[in-house]
């Protein structure tokens, strides 16, 4: 963590307190008042979904709620815009 | 919650804020919607965050000259106590307008009895209507575009403000939109590195779009600033280039571009390779109408207003009685713009109610403000536009709805046809009938027909959105 070379989290920025939120299983940090898409980023999670169709990666696009392309499982819910949610402490996320 | 409402405003950016101080305070219950988590729109989602109240603009912001700048309305925006009588909810997604204006909403669990996930659907009567639903990014499509780590200009941006992230560690920037110096900048600022602004604007035509800022002096001013910056800071910078690769295996790695001739054709032999983390790239703007047209109000096509518009009268009433519009949904033009029409709007609903809305001169420097700040959407738009020639040239594997995976060659078959409208094309195609509901490639769609048909936009028929215009589990309707 907090290697300045591949570290994306900017070093003035104004953080709430430190969380840890579950990807696949694996634990993460992110700091509350994020967003999920920008928390699985800051973790170099790039990959959020594969489409049915192409059997491409997908990843963040929009970033407003638009295009639907970085659409996760929250808690159990599938299909949640990790745009437009914040990450909160114990979340369950799975991607894919 | 209640279910009803003397005013429902649906959206909280520039507009919707501007509307609802405006509204406050003569004893109306206001309900102010957003999808988003927080308030603020794009331009302020930054400065809305941390807060439960509700947000002001100083005065002083709108007798600060004719030209209301993104800058000030930025620096005017305070925190203050929310007014009595404004409800705001967030994270609430409107699905549907009715007759009568009844709206169908979807609202997460907090605000349902006995939530479980995936929130309910309720039922809320407007008296009046205010849409500040804002504007979205417009795109060219390229072959790779859908690789992770090829994002709009406004994700990286949202990335830095919202979240205190930076997109990458490297960012290559393109396209033709005013954002790429914005959001350079705004990189550079956070410690970030910009491999390149690859501009697909060539100087010529920025110098031929000039005279259109002529009593836009601040803004032109603005954008030279910002210009400045970038060359102080040796940003490396290239003009006349079109982004025509995004190369990666799961995620970006490089970049292909190919220089432009004078009528914006790629020049062959011209390719250049740019190893990127990140690409951000967009072209301009588009209004977010599917409520309004959902709603079934009247629309006008305007190139130069970001495409089609909802129609208004001076009062920024819709085609559908006690529905009003405003903000970049009447024509794409800035933050400016839609602070004036968010005040007008309010002022428009107050008069209706039979309130006292203060001297009419107050109202009638607004709606000059309003003209001022609808002359800088020709240069906006104009910039941001490319040739017909740049749809007709896609190459058939380049996908163009991004969640049906639909590509340019079956579009062009389907074209060939003959299913030559938005319409038609559509049912053909299953293009904008994915996730999205056609947000990213419906405004592309409509560019691809009017150049490979040459069509006019009336002949190519303005798009058609059905309830719920918004992604909603169906767990959400059986909520009790």
């Amino acid at each position: 963590m907090n290697n300045a070379d591949t570290d994306l989290r900017i070093y003035c920025a104004n953080r709430g307190p430190k969380i840890t939120f579950w990807v696949d299983g694996d634990p993460c940090t992110a700091y509350e008042g994020e967003t999920v898409h920008a928390a699985l980023l800051a973790e170099g999670i790039r990959v959020l979904r594969i489409a049915g169709k192409t059997g491409e990666p997908r990843g963040i696009f929009c970033g407003m709620g638009v295009c639907y392309e970085c659409r996760v499982t929250i808690n159990g819910v599938p299909d949640q815009q990790a745009c437009m949610t914040l990450a909160t402490d114990g979340m369950q996320i799975e991607t894919r | 919650m209640k279910q009803a409402y003397d005013v429902v405003i649906v959206g909280s950016g520039v507009a919707g804020i501007a509307a609802a101080n405006t509204l406050a305070g003569h004893g109306l219950e206001i309900l102010v919607l957003d999808e988003n988590p927080h308030a603020g729109g794009q331009i302020l989602r930054q400065h809305c965050r941390v807060t439960d109240g509700f947000w002001e603009f100083d005065p002083r912001l709108e007798r600060s000259g004719r030209t209301v700048s993104t800058q000030k309305i930025v620096q005017s925006l305070r925190p203050v106590r929310r007014p009595k009588g404004i409800t705001c909810v967030h994270q609430a997604r409107v699905l549907g307008i009715f007759s009568d204006r009844e709206l169908l909403v979807h609202v997460p669990d907090p605000l349902c009895p006995g939530g479980s996930g995936p929130g309910c659907v309720l039922e809320i009567d407007a008296g009046y209507l205010l849409l500040a639903t804002g504007a979205r990014e417009r795109f060219l499509p390229f072959k790779g575009w859908t690789l992770p780590g090829v994002m709009s200009l406004g994700a990286a941006q949202i990335l830095m403000k919202s979240s205190g992230i930076l997109p990458a560690r490297h960012t290559l920037i393109a396209g033709t939109s005013p954002l790429q110096t914005v959001l350079a900048l705004e990189i550079l600022k956070n410690k970030g590195n910009v491999t390149a602004i690859l501009d697909e604007n060539p100087f010529a035509k920025k110098l031929g779009l000039l005279p259109l800022l002529k009593h836009h002096g601040f803004l032109a001013g603005e954008g030279a600033m910002q210009m400045l910056g970038l060359l102080i800071r040796k940003v490396r910078f290239r003009q006349g280039v079109r982004v025509v690769e995004a190369r990666g295996k799961n995620e970006l790695t490089a970049v292909v571009t190919a220089d432009l001739d004078r009528k914006g054709n790629t020049v062959p032999g011209t390719f250049q390779t740019y190893p990127a983390e990140a690409l951000a790239v967009g072209y301009g703007f588009c209004p977010n109408i599917e409520l309004p047209v959902q709603a079934g109000c009247a629309l006008d096509y305007d190139a130069d207003r970001g495409g089609w518009v909802v129609r208004v009268d001076h009062a920024l009433e819709t085609s559908v009685a006690a529905v009003y519009v405003a903000g970049e949904i009447t024509g794409i033009a800035g933050a400016g713009k839609s602070f004036v029409e968010g005040k007008l709007a309010a002022l428009s609903i107050l008069e209706k109610l039979g309130k006292k809305t203060g001297p009419g001169r107050y109202a009638q420097k607004l709606v000059r403000m309003q003209k001022h700040q609808l002359g800088y959407a020709a240069f906006l738009n104009q910039l941001c536009q490319v040739p017909a020639s740049a749809y007709e040239t896609i190459d058939d594997d380049v996908l163009i709805c991004r969640c049906e995976e639909i590509s340019m060659g079956e579009i062009r078959k389907q074209i060939a046809k003959g299913f030559v409208t938005t319409g038609s094309l559509k049912k053909a195609t299953r293009c904008g009938m994915g996730r999205c509901q056609g947000r990213v490639c419906q405004p592309v769609l409509f560019d691809i027909l009017l150049a490979l048909t040459g069509q006019t936009p009336d002949q190519t028929a303005s798009p058609s959105f059905r309830a719920p215009v918004k992604n909603v589990p169906m767990a959400a309707f059986l909520h009790p």
